[in-house]
Order: C-alpha cells, then sequence, then structure tokens
C-alpha cells in the first residue's frame, strides 16, 4: 500500500490548496469530497487536543481534526475563514470521512508530473509520512499532504470509533437540532 | 519735703502750727477751770450739808427745850410750840434725807430719822400721862377727898352732938389720917416721890382703916353707918386713883428717859454727820487747790513753749521764703527793671552762694547775653544767605520756564500714543469677534467629522459583508471545481466555469479588501482631521481669550494715557507756578533780607558785655566785662587787659 501510495503520490494533477498555521498545503482533489464552512462543532471529552470535536454532515457524524494541532503547531483559531475539508480515507478497507480543519482554502491548483518532487529525507527520527510529494509552484514547495497518514492507524480507528459510537445517536441528536 | 511745698502752704502750716499751741492751751485751761467749778461746785454741796445738819441740831435744842417747858408748865400753848418746831425738825430732816446722799453720813441721818420718831412716841407717852394725871387729880384726887372730909366732918358733928365722944374721938382720928394721906398723895403729885405715895396709902390703909373699923364697932345709927359706908367707898376710890396716878407718874418717868436718851444720840449723830462733812471739805479743798496750782503751771510752761515754737517757726518761715527768693524784693525789682530796660550789664553780689529768684535773675541775664550774640550773628548770616536764596531762586524762575516748554512738547507726544493705543484697542476687539467665530466653527467642523468617521465605518462593515459574500462564492466554486474534477472527462467544461466563477469571486474580495483599506484609511483621517478640529478650538479660544485681554490691557492702557496726560496738563500748572513762585521767593529772600536788617536793630536794644558785637550800628559798645568773660577760656581773658575786667 506504501508502494502504491508513492506510486500515485508521484504524478501531478488537480490540488486544493490551503493555509493550515501560516503554511500552504495542498492536498489531491481526488481525496476531496467538500469543502463546508465551519459550523456547529461538539466538542467530544477525554479525546485527544487534535480531535477538535465531530460535526453533522447531512445526519452523518463526522471527526474534525486540527490538522494545525496535528502538525504539531498548536491549536487553530476559529476565525470566518476557518474551513472543514472533509477527505474520504480508507480504514479497514471502508471509506472513512474524516473533516480537516484549516485555516484558509485557497483555489484548485494543476501541478503538472514533472513539478512533483519526492519528499525530503530528514532522517530517521523526523515523521514525514503525511507528506505525500513536494509540488513547486512559482518558486513556491508546497507540500502536498497524504491525507490517509495523517493520523495514525490507531488515531484513525479512534476518531471512527468515536463517529460510531456518536452517529448512533446522532440521527436523534440531528433531529432535535432540527 | 518741707521745702518742696508751695509757698503758701508753708506759710500756712507755720501759722497752723501756732494756733495748734494756742489751741493746746486754751484747751488746758478751759480742762482746768471747767475742774475746778466742779470742785466748788461739790464743796457747796457739802456746805449745804453741813448747814443742813447745823439746823436739824438747833432745831432739836429747841425741840427739847420746848418739851421741857411743857414738863414745866404743861400748858397749851407751850405744847403748840412744841409741836410746831417739832414740824419743822421733821421737815429739815427730810430735806436732810433728801440732799445728804453719802452712805455713812445718810446711814446716819436715817438713825436721827428714827431718833425723832421715837421722840414724839415718846413725847405723846409724857402728854398722855399728864393729861391722866391731870384727869386723875380733878376728878378723883380733889373730889373724893374733898367727899371724905367732909363725911367725916359731919359724921364728927353728929357724933359730938350725939355726945359719943368714942366715935368723936376716932373720927378725929381718922380725919387726921386722911388729912396726912392726903397731903402725902399731894406731895407725891407735885414732886413725883413715891416715898410719899407709899406713905399715902399706909395712912390709908392702915390708920384709916384701923380707925374706921374701929368706928364702926361703935354704936351708931343708921345714917351715920350710911355716912360711914360712903367713906369707905370714897377711900377706896381714892386709892385707887393713888395707884393710876403712880402707873401714869412711872410711865411718864419712862417716856421722859427715852426723851432724854435720844436727845443726846440725835445731838451726836448730827454732830458727826457735821464733822465728816467738814472733814470731807478739808480734803476736797486740798485737792481743789493742787488741782488749781497744777492747771495754772501747766498753762504757764504750755504758753512758754507756744511762744518758743512761735518765734523759731516766724524765723523759719523768714528762712524759707527767703531762700526762693534769694535776695530783698526791693533789689529784685531794680534788677527786673534794668532787664526790661534792656541793660544786661548788671553786677551781681554773692553769685555762688546766690539762690531762687535772685540766681534764677543771675542765669537770666547770662542767657539773654548769650543768646542775643547768637541772634545778632544769626542775623548776619542769614542776610547773606538771603542774597544768596535770591540768586537761586531766579535761576530756579528760568529753569521752570524751560521746563514748562518740555512739558507741552510731552503732552502732545502723548496724545498721539492715546491716539495710536485706541486704534490698537479697536483692533483687538474686532479680532476677538473673529476668533470667537473661528472657534465655534471649528467645533462644528469637528462634529462634521464624526459624522464622517461613523458613516465611513458603516461602509468598512458593508464592504466586510461583501467579502464574506466573495469568500463564500470561493467556496462553492471550489466544491463546483472538485464535484467537477471527480465528474472526470465529463466535468471538465464545469470545471473551467467554476474556475472562472473563483476568479471573479477573487476579485471581488480583492476589490471589496481594496476598499476596505481605503475605507479604513479614510476612517483614520477623517479621526486625525476631528482631533485637529478638537484641539483647534481650544487654540482658538485662548487666542479669543488673549485678544481680549489684549483688548483690556490697550483699555488701561488709554486709561493710563489719560492720567499721563492730565498729569501732564498738572506738571505744566505746576511748573508755571513753580517759575512765579521762584519769583516770588526772590522778592521775599529780598524781604527777609530787610528783615534780618530790623532784627539786628531791634536786636541792639540790649546793651551787653563783651566786644562780640560786630556790627558798628549797634548802639552799645560796652567794654568786655562780667560773667561772661570768666565763663569763657582762660585764652580769652589774656586777650584784655586787666583793666577792662570788673571780677564779681
Amino acid at each position: 500500500m506504501t508502494d502504491k501510495t508513492v506510486q500515485h503520490a508521484l504524478h501531478g494533477g488537480q490540488f486544493l490548496t490551503f493555509v493550515s498555521g501560516d503554511e500552504l498545503f495542498a492536498v489531491d482533489i481526488m481525496q476531496v469530497n467538500e469543502i463546508i464552512e465551519i459550523s456547529a462543532l461538539t466538542r467530544v471529552p477525554k479525546t485527544p487536543d487534535f480531535i477538535r470535536g465531530v460535526i453533522n454532515l447531512r445526519g452523518g457524524v463526522v471527526p474534525v481534526i486540527d490538522l494545525t494541532a496535528k502538525l504539531g503547531n498548536g491549536l487553530s483559531d476559529l476565525t470566518k475563514r476557518s474551513c472543514v475539508v472533509l477527505v474520504s480515507i480508507e480504514r479497514n478497507d471502508v471509506q472513512q470521512i474524516l473533516g480537516l480543519l484549516v485555516d484558509e482554502v485557497r483555489e484548485i491548483i494543476d501541478i503538472t508530473d514533472d513539478h512533483v518532487k519526492p519528499p525530503p529525507s530528514f532522517g530517521d527520527q523526523a515523521d514525514t509520512r503525511f507528506i505525500q510529494a513536494m509540488a513547486q509552484v512559482d518558486q513556491l514547495f508546497i507540500i502536498l499532504l497524504d491525507v490517509s497518514r495523517i493520523l495514525e492507524q490507531h488515531e484513525i480507528e479512534q476518531a471512527g470509533a468515536i463517529a460510531e459510537q456518536l452517529s448512533d445517536s446522532v440521527p436523534q441528536a440531528a433531529h432535535s437540532n432540527h | 519735703m518741707f521745702n518742696k511745698l508751695k509757698l503758701s502752704m508753708q506759710i500756712s502750716i507755720g501759722y497752723a502750727a501756732v494756733l495748734v499751741l494756742l489751741l493746746i492751751v486754751s484747751i488746758t485751761a478751759y480742762l482746768g477751770l471747767s475742774s475746778a467749778v466742779g470742785g466748788f461746785g461739790e464743796y457747796r454741796d457739802l456746805a449745804r450739808d453741813a448747814n443742813l445738819a447745823g439746823r436739824v441740831q438747833a432745831n432739836m435744842l429747841m425741840v427739847e427745850m420746848e418739851a421741857n417747858r411743857y414738863l414745866v408748865d404743861f400748858s397749851e400753848e407751850s405744847l403748840e410750840t412744841f409741836d410746831e418746831r417739832f414740824a419743822l425738825l421733821k421737815e429739815l430732816t427730810e430735806d436732810a434725807r433728801r440732799e445728804i446722799q453719802k452712805p455713812e453720813r445718810a446711814a446716819k441721818i436715817t438713825l436721827i430719822a428714827q431718833e425723832i420718831d421715837a421722840y414724839e412716841e415718846a413725847f405723846e407717852d409724857v402728854e398722855r400721862s399728864v393729861k391722866k394725871r391731870g384727869q386723875l387729880l380733878d376728878e378723883v384726887f380733889n373730889v373724893q377727898g374733898l367727899k371724905m372730909r367732909q363725911l367725916m366732918t359731919e359724921f364728927i358733928e353728929q357724933a359730938e352732938q350725939q355726945g359719943n365722944t368714942r366715935a368723936v374721938y376716932l373720927g378725929g382720928r381718922v380725919q387726921e389720917s386722911l388729912l396726912l394721906a392726903r397731903l402725902s398723895a399731894l406731895k407725891f403729885i407735885n414732886t413725883g416721890e413715891r416715898v410719899e405715895a407709899e406713905r399715902a396709902h399706909r395712912e390709908l390703909d392702915e390708920n384709916v382703916a384701923s380707925h374706921l373699923s374701929d368706928l364702926e364697932r361703935q354704936p351708931l345709927d343708921s345714917r351715920q353707918r350710911a355716912e360711914l359706908r360712903d367713906f369707905r367707898v370714897a377711900m377706896e376710890a381714892y386709892a385707887e386713883a393713888l395707884d393710876g396716878m403712880d402707873l401714869a407718874s412711872r410711865q411718864r418717868d419712862t417716856a421722859l428717859d427715852e426723851m432724854h436718851r435720844i436727845g443726846p444720840v440725835i445731838a451726836n449723830a448730827t454732830e458727826e454727820v457735821k464733822l465728816s462733812v467738814i472733814a470731807d471739805q478739808g480734803t476736797l479743798g486740798q485737792r481743789l487747790d493742787a488741782e488749781n496750782s497744777r492747771t495754772v503751771q501747766l498753762v504757764i510752761w504750755i504758753s512758754v513753749i507756744a511762744v518758743v515754737v512761735g518765734i523759731f517757726l516766724s524765723w523759719f518761715l523768714v528762712r524759707i521764703i527767703k531762700r526762693p527768693l534769694g535776695g530783698e524784693p526791693a533789689d529784685m525789682e531794680v534788677i527786673a527793671s534794668r532787664i526790661a530796660e534792656g541793660d544786661l550789664q548788671i553786677e551781681f553780689k554773692n553769685r555762688d552762694q546766690a539762690t531762687g529768684v535772685y540766681r534764677a535773675m543771675i542765669h537770666m541775664v547770662d542767657n539773654l547775653t548769650n543768646t542775643i550774640e547768637q541772634v545778632r550773628g544769626g542775623a548776619d548770616s542769614l542776610a547773606s544767605a538771603s542774597n544768596e536764596l535770591n540768586a537761586s531762586a531766579q535761576s530756579i524762575s528760568q529753569a521752570a520756564t524751560e521746563q514748562a516748554a518740555s512739558v507741552e512738547e510731552t503732552t502732545s507726544s502723548v496724545e498721539q500714543l492715546h491716539a495710536s493705543v485706541q486704534q490698537n484697542t479697536e483692533n483687538a476687539r474686532v479680532t476677538d469677534q473673529m476668533a470667537t467665530q473661528a472657534s465655534g466653527e471649528a467645533e462644528r467642523g469637528g462634529e462634521a467629522v464624526q459624522r464622517t468617521v461613523v458613516a465611513m465605518k458603516e461602509i468598512a462593515n458593508k464592504i466586510g459583508l461583501i467579502e464574506d459574500i466573495a469568500y463564500k462564492t470561493n467556496l462553492l466554486s471550489l466544491n463546483a471545481a472538485i464535484e467537477a474534477a471527480r465528474a472526470g472527462e465529463h466535468g471538465k467544461g464545469f470545471t473551467v466555469v467554476a474556475a472562472e466563477v473563483r476568479k471573479l469571486a477573487e476579485n471581488s474580495r480583492v476589490t471589496a479588501q481594496e476598499i476596505n483599506e481605503l475605507a479604513t484609511n479614510s476612517v483614520s483621517i477623517a479621526e486625525d482631521a476631528g482631533k485637529l478640529l478638537q484641539q483647534m478650538v481650544p487654540s482658538i479660544q485662548k487666542t479669543a481669550d488673549l485678544v481680549q485681554e489684549i483688548t483690556a490691557s490697550s483699555e488701561e492702557q488709554a486709561a493710563g494715557i489719560d492720567q499721563i496726560n492730565s498729569a501732564m496738563s498738572q506738571l505744566d500748572s505746576v511748573t508755571q507756578q513753580n517759575a512765579s513762585s521762584s519769583e516770588e521767593l526772590a522778592a521775599t529772600a529780598e524781604e527777609l533780607s530787610s528783615q534780618a536788617e530790623a532784627l539786628l536793630d531791634a536786636v541792639a536794644f540790649f546793651q551787653l558785655d563783651g566786644g562780640s558785637q560786630k556790627r558798628s550800628r549797634a548802639p552799645a559798645h560796652k567794654p568786655q566785662s562780667g560773667y561772661r568773660a570768666q565763663q569763657d577760656s582762660a585764652a580769652d581773658e589774656d586777650d584784655y587787659s586787666d583793666g577792662e575786667f570788673k571780677r564779681y
């Protein structure tokens, strides 16, 4: 799977760029389901800081990951421009919807294959698995995120568990919200 | 202290002292005379007492005499005389009791009064017994005696006729004894000797009774018997009367004894009273004599002392009066009249011992001489000084005229200044109005800017909304692009549309942002403008205030210049006055000069010793002499020949 990802990663295509913690990131548009404005965010107790909570997406419970916190730059502030980028990842061969809380979405850019570079190696200590590749756009390097690797396996499990746990009760809650 | 009093007070005190001495003499004499008069009164009282006692004594003697006379003749006349005398005696005794108060003498007088009462009682007893005796004599003795004799004579005659010799004999014996008894009784009555009374009793009781008893035993007829019975009854009455007579005699004798006892007692008592009074008189006389002589001596001594003190006081007063005067009043008068005539060349005697007015006159002459010399010197200086003054006054006059011209120039300058200051004032007032108006306008401008700022802020808000809309449009375009990408080849065209939409949204956002920035900048600029306007308002107001102050100052300046103006005109008039005054001063100086001359002439009236008279016009050029030369330094003395001095 790792090989597949790497092969997949090294070709260009359309990418959604966004800002998180003053850094510009990009993610493959095929991995993006939807962009929504931030709405009622329900904080779940006894969860790690980077899980900001869950949102109600057309009756389904979607866990929201604070990308800034996850990448080690502290909790992000919620502004008018904060958005949730919904991405699909596989968990145990099941499509799992995950929300990424970003500071601002920018645009959809086309990146050709020859502008895509493999991620740099920083040695064994640095965890660079979530970097799919580096793309050069207008003399700048944008980090192309591999959304399926942003979370560890067990974190994905945990997030999925929370979503499942809550989705049993959410319909009633969603109804009650209406 | 006495010396400090006024002269009149000193003289008054001296005379008062003499008067006090006179008063002391008078009081002493008066007291001595009073005591002598008092003693004389006492002495006269004593003499009256003695006189009274003597009269009491004399009357007592008279009373005794009268009593004796009554005892001799028993006449009513004697009794009356006695009563008169006795009444007088009692009266005198009462007088004595009133008058004589000294206790021992009063006791004697009381004794005398008591004894006199006793004497009266005794005399009354005597009188009663005498009357009783007379009564017995008249009623019993003469009657019964005669009756017995007649009865017995009848009896004898009858017996003889009857021839009863025995009875005749016995009758004769009875008659004999009866007569003897009657004789003895008469003797007793006349002499008062009791022997005779007893003999009469014996004759009656023994002889008559025995013979009568014998007679009764004779044979007798009834008539004779009756006669004998009558005889016996008469005889018993006679005997009884004899006893009564005896009793009366004894009572009379007792009373007489009492009288005889009382007479000497009274005499002694009166004598003692008299002696006591005489003794008192002796003592009183001696005392009065001593007192009188002492009074005389005292008066003499005090008089002598008064005379001596008076002489001393007169000497002392003369001394006291002469000391402040210092000499004879006539000499004083001469000296004073000479000074009055202006003659100060007076020779004084005893300069060092001089006192009082004399000394003051010496001082006066000395000081007058001194003063007049100074006045002469002063008048000379005054004359020259007035000349200088005259010159100065003329120069002052000239200077004052010049000053007046300068003052006029100054006055015109000041008036110009006044005009310019008033212009200033007016300008400042206009500026003030303008500043006030500008201040109000600036304030209104500030408010307008505030409103602008508010409007700008609203615009910025609205633009923020547009920006949000642009952002949301962007999101929508992104989602559309994502959907198109997912659609693959079919979505290619849609992707282009989404990209266009996204570009439009982006443009909108950028434009909105620019507008927002512009608005924000405008807001801050407007705010700055507001702030500047706000700052301008107080500055303008401050300017207005300052301009008002300038106005006030200008007005004050105008007032000050007015004052300067009036002061200048005053100065002008003063200067002109100065000019005329200095001219007057010059005239006055000349007047002064002539007055100094006149003063010198006037002072020349005094004739002085000494050669310090500098002016030849001085009327008297006396040689230097008198005290003044002596008072001056010895060096001066050397300058003059001895012949010019008169030493005093």
